[in-house]
């Protein structure tokens, strides 16, 4: 279908030898805000380390078709370059390397140009306000020391400065306060366009207050077992992951 | 502004068959004869030649160190001392061998400076641009000039200063036979209170004949002073004899800062065995900033001796072996007068099987009260078949101090290098990106040329491209 | 009876032993009588003398009888079994100084063999005391410590003496597969004694041992625990306190050889010094190739609490694998000025001060002895020397 961007077909996965989705199936349409919940291990983060091409992870069955493109055998890197976009949970701190730095690399890495510098500026500052982000920041070595909150709004720069295709948002309302939440939340919904999907893991789901999902999927024991528009978030929030499962199951 | 320095070229090794261009080499090996040889081509007055003889009498009595690198295959007397006088560095371009002519291509040195970096051409319009330096400083009565020279224009205070209080040739075998030998080299004075404001670099006495193995650097800065010096360059340096070993002496006096910045990248055959050290008075500070890249081995442990009260030293090192490379590297802080601090910052890099050593010392004598001191060592391994070993020394011999240090080796980390890579970096890049971020404490404390060097080299080392 | 450390006294110890006993000691002394006294840079052990042979009657042990736990005195005879872990343990590279070392196997005048059987949870700690007793001054302890498979057991020593004597002991401890051992050590010998100790651990797959060292005494101190984690999992924790008072010298040497992947240390030592003590500590951290995903960590703090003491240290990390975590730390310095007025505005002198500020270093290590009287009569022992 012309408006899918990305068709997870059947695939299996394991980490450490351990199969953790088995047989998972997900469509995400151009544009779609698609949510992903479930209880604690059900493979959400493998989720998207799949998608992503984490080599801890093997996919030992299935396709995950973007853009019509099996893009299995690919290297993470060429995924980014293809706009895929993973925005982490616990993102890696790389000392001795500013942000200016690193996303003027990243950036020049994913689109094969180099922005000129004072357009590359212009860029950070607009994005930095919209995150109230201090432009202290660019100078600060990449994640070092860094808050929680403070990370979760820098991966959220490097996805605005990079204008990927697909955004997943692993758990990015986990250890941020309120305001910290609806900042990021709405800087993601101002820089959605009609080209970006956006895929966000969510445990509370308190990010779909300010996100609101086209698409809620419910993964559970490696699958996709419940789908539904945005009111299945409090359906869940009321019944808990158990009544799925249940109903699932019988 | 970089420079090569192609000393000689051994034509043996690429079997070229010429006539002996140079109007003197000395015989094999060494010997009292040879020494005296040496000092009377220079010109050198009596005294000089007497304490070449006696450091070489010193030399012969010691026995070759038992620890620290390997030097079983380092034959010194067959070193061809070449210590011409009046050699041109004239050799053809085409007779540049094509590694190093590869990586000048890749530093991107532009083709003229490689022509005369490499011996080739005649005097290069460096001289220009030395001479205008130099007449700039004479104006503050800065002398800047290639030992050679300040032997016979300045030799009072060369006499006093040479190789007596600092470094002395009873130090250790190869600080004798550096005194026995020594040639070429720089020697500056800054006196009282001169702020010099450009960084005086050795590549400007370029044109002063017998650089390379054996020179002699000594600064002295006189009280309130402030100076940064140079020395060595990131393109390969190239030395017959596979010896290299140096001295630098330096004299901080009351209140003023010097700060010395190395890099070094001998070629892979030479035994780089360098003596630096600095004596610091009151108040001085002296600042190491040091990038060793090349050599087979190297043994080299800058040496601050803190004698004032409140002298301050800093290290800032980066280490980068790889394959067959053996770089035992570390520095000495040495507190004896109260209030002085210390500050270390060692990082290693060792990959292909290469070897790095941390060897520090850090004394604190019973007189330095309230001394301060820290050092950090980091030691980042690429693969598994690389080694990164600390062996710091630490001595407190008074209580009113505060001493630390840390040490820590690892690789880079997979999820680091996967971060990376989502964000649209290849392996490589991001492999290069880290150790770039690694040594960006020695990066940033360069000159900007020297920093864009630096980072070039690394890449060049990671992609196996040198050497 | 007074007898030398020499080849007749060899011969007489061997008469009545078993083979493979008579191979221990000749070859010990084999060593011992080749190798000359160290010369040693920092410790100087000018005021050493190599004692006499001397037999030794005061050991002590407590809760030796109990399930599953096979103990024995070791110069009654020495069990095949024990004989064989002790060959494995000497194949390795330990000890203070070969000549030390050799000396215990060669002339060992005590020591137990303490050996926990498969699955056994010892509940009580076995508790070994060597004291000096009247003339029972010579202490050459040889003890060997058998955790088998998937077992636990504490064990306890303490060196004690109110007068002088002379220590220098060997210990091995074997920790097979799963087991969980606890090892402590006291040392408090009078302040004109000698002490030497080797040490070494060797552990098997998903073993862990704890050590705990509390060093207080002798003139002369100088002991080397090493540890090889050569079972895959396996883990070592090394914590020690040690005071160095009057002219007392201290030379700790903690070896931690990271054999086998995924294995686990930390080595934590915290001294104090006063007077005209000396300490020196020598930590090696080595990840050998092959540890891949070792996570080894050594830390040492000492408090100088005088201008004249000397604190040395040598924090050697060595490193051949790349998928490790390695960390290494080594400070001194005097007592934090703000916390010092904090507690004398508090009424504190500066001397109860002082004890207060070492206690807080060393009572994390303390507390974890398992003997409330022991505990007690360490830190009374602090006390006193730190004000005396």
């Amino acid at each position: 279908m012309k408006d899918t961007l990305l068709e997870i077909k059947n695939v299996k996965a394991e980490v450490d030898g351990k199969e953790i989705l088995k047989g998972l199936n997900l469509t995400i349409k151009k544009g779609e805000i698609h949510a992903i919940m479930g209880p604690n291990g059900s493979g959400k983060s493998t989720l998207c380390n799949v998608i992503m091409g984490n080599p801890h992870y093997k996919v030992t069955n299935g396709e995950i078709l973007f853009e019509g493109e099996d893009i299995v055998k690919l290297k993470v890197n060429e995924r980014a370059k293809k706009g895929i976009f993973l925005s982490f949970q616990s993102p890696e701190e790389i000392p001795g390397i500013t942000v200016d730095n690193f996303i003027r690399t990243s950036l020049s890495a994913v689109t094969n140009k180099n922005m000129p510098m004072l357009q590359f500026a212009k860029n950070m500052k607009e994005k930095m306000d919209m995150l109230d982000m201090k432009p202290e920041y660019r100078t600060r070595y990449l994640n070092v020391g860094f808050s929680g909150g403070e990370k979760k709004k820098s991966e959220i720069l490097q996805m605005a400065m990079l204008n990927p295709k697909l955004v997943m948002l692993d758990e990015i309302d986990s250890g941020l306060d309120i305001d910290a939440l609806r900042v990021v939340a709405e800087t993601v919904r101002k820089l959605k366009t009609d080209d970006m999907s956006i895929l966000i893991i969510t445990h509370y789901n308190r990010i779909l207050d300010y996100l609101e999902p086209d698409v809620i999927s419910v993964l559970a024991n490696g699958r996709i077992v419940k789908e539904g528009d945005k009111n299945l978030a409090k359906e869940l929030e009321k019944t808990g992951y158990e009544s799925i499962l249940d109903e699932v199951l019988s | 502004m970089k420079k090569t320095i192609v000393n000689d070229i051994d034509f043996s090794r690429y079997n070229i068959k010429n006539e002996v261009r140079y109007s003197y080499k000395t015989e094999k090996g060494l010997s009292k004869k040879i020494v005296e040889e040496i000092s009377e081509r220079k010109n050198e007055p009596k005294w000089m030649r007497d304490f070449r003889l006696k450091s070489l009498e010193i030399y012969e009595s010691k026995p070759m160190p038992t620890w620290g690198v390997d030097l079983s295959e380092l034959d010194i007397n067959s070193i061809v001392a070449y210590l011409s006088p009046d050699t041109k560095m004239k050799n053809s371009w085409d007779e540049v061998p094509e590694d190093i002519r590869n990586t000048f291509e890749k530093l991107g040195i532009p083709e003229a400076e490689k022509k005369a970096l490499s011996g080739v051409g005649a005097q290069y319009d460096s001289e220009v641009v030395y001479h205008s330096i130099k007449d700039n400083l004479a104006k503050q009565g800065v002398i800047f000039e290639d030992m050679d020279t300040a032997l016979k224009k300045y030799p009072d205070i060369i006499k006093e200063h040479f190789m007596t209080k600092n470094v002395t040739p009873n130090d250790h075998k190869f600080a004798a036979l550096h005194g026995a030998i020594w040639s070429g080299g720089t020697f500056v004075y800054v006196p009282e209170n001169v702020k010099v404001e450009v960084p005086l670099q050795a590549y400007f006495r370029m044109n002063a004949p017998g650089t390379g193995q054996f020179e002699h650097t000594l600064i002295i800065a006189d009280r309130g002073s402030e100076v940064r010096f140079i020395e060595g360059c990131s393109a390969p340096q190239y030395a017959v004899s596979n010896l290299h070993a140096g001295c630098v002496e330096l004299f901080v006096k009351e209140g003023a800062r010097l700060i010395y910045s190395t890099i070094e990248n001998w070629s892979k055959n030479t035994y780089n065995l360098n003596t630096k050290r600095a004596l610091v008075d009151k108040d001085g500070v002296i600042e190491w900033i040091s990038g060793s890249f090349g050599s087979h081995k190297t043994m080299l442990y800058p040496c601050s001796v803190l004698r004032g009260k409140g002298a301050k030293s800093e290290y800032t090192g980066v280490t980068f072996a790889a394959k067959g490379q053996h770089l035992d590297t570390g520095s000495k802080m040495i507190h004896l007068a109260p209030y002085t601090s210390s500050k270390v910052l060692a990082k290693s890099i060792s990959k292909d099987g290469g070897i790095t050593n941390y060897r520090g010392l850090l004394k604190i004598g019973p007189n330095a009260e309230g001394a301060k001191a820290s050092v950090q060592c980091e030691g980042l391994m690429i693969d598994e078949i690389s080694r990164s070993d600390t062996m710091p020394i630490i001595e407190v011999l008074n209580d009113n101090v505060d001493i630390g240090h840390e040490a820590k080796v690892g690789r880079i980390s997979d999820e680091q290098i996967f971060y990376l890579m989502t964000r649209g970096l290849s392996e490589d890049e991001a492999r290069s990106m880290i150790v770039r971020g690694f040594v960006e404490p020695v990066a940033k404390s360069l000159p900007l040329e020297y920093a864009v060097e630096l980072n070039r080299l690394i890449k060049l080392e990671l992609e196996g491209t040198i050497g | 009876m007074i007898k030398s450390l020499d080849y007749n006294t060899i011969q007489e110890l061997i008469k009545s032993s078993g083979s493979e006993e008579k191979e221990l000691r000749v070859k010990g002394y084999e060593v011992f009588s080749k190798v000359p006294m160290p010369m040693w840079k920092r410790v100087k052990l000018d005021d050493v003398h190599i004692p006499y042979y001397k037999e030794y009657k005061s050991a002590i042990i407590k809760n030796e009888e109990q399930d599953g736990l096979v103990t024995n005195l070791i110069t009654k005879a020495l069990m095949d079994d024990d004989l064989n872990s002790l060959n494995t343990a000497l194949k390795r590279n330990f000890g203070v100084d070969d000549k030390f070392k050799n000396m215990v196997l060669a002339f060992y005048n005590t020591g137990f063999s303490i050996r926990a059987l498969p699955n056994s949870n010892i509940k009580l700690p076995i508790a070994v005391n060597y004291a000096v007793n009247g003339d029972d001054d010579t202490i050459i302890d040889l003890n060997l410590i058998i955790a088998e498979r998937a077992s636990n057991m504490t064990v306890m020593f303490d060196y004690s003496s109110e007068k002088r004597g002379f220590h220098n002991g060997l210990t091995v401890v074997i920790a097979k597969d799963g087991s969980n051992v606890n090892i402590v050590k006291i040392q408090r010998l009078s302040d004109d004694s000698s002490n030497f100790d080797n040490n070494i651990v060797i552990t098997g797959n998903d073993a862990s041992v704890r050590w705990t060292q509390v060093d207080l005494g002798s003139r002369v101190d100088a002991y080397d625990i090493t540890a090889e984690l050569e079972g895959t999992g396996s883990s070592a924790y090394l914590n020690s306190i040690f005071l160095g008072t009057k002219n007392q010298s201290h030379d700790m040497s903690y070896k931690v050889n990271h054999i086998a992947p995924r294995t686990e240390s930390n080595v934590d030592v915290k001294g104090a010094l006063k007077d005209t003590s000396k300490a020196v500590f020598r930590g090696n951290l080595d990840m050998k190739r092959g540890a891949k995903k070792a996570k080894g960590n050594e830390s040492e703090v000492v408090l100088l609490l005088d201008k004249t003491v000397r604190s040395d240290a040598i924090p050697a990390l060595w490193c051949s694998e790349d998928d490790v975590q390695a960390n290494h730390s080594a400070s001194a310095g005097q007592i934090d000025e703000n916390k010092l007025y904090y507690m004398m505005s508090r009424g504190l002198s500066i001397d109860e001060a002082k004890l207060l500020m070492v206690e807080a270093s060393f009572n994390p290590v303390i507390d974890t002895l398992p003997s409330d009287t022991m505990r007690e009569s360490i830190r009374d022992y602090i006390g006193r020397r730190i004000s005396g």
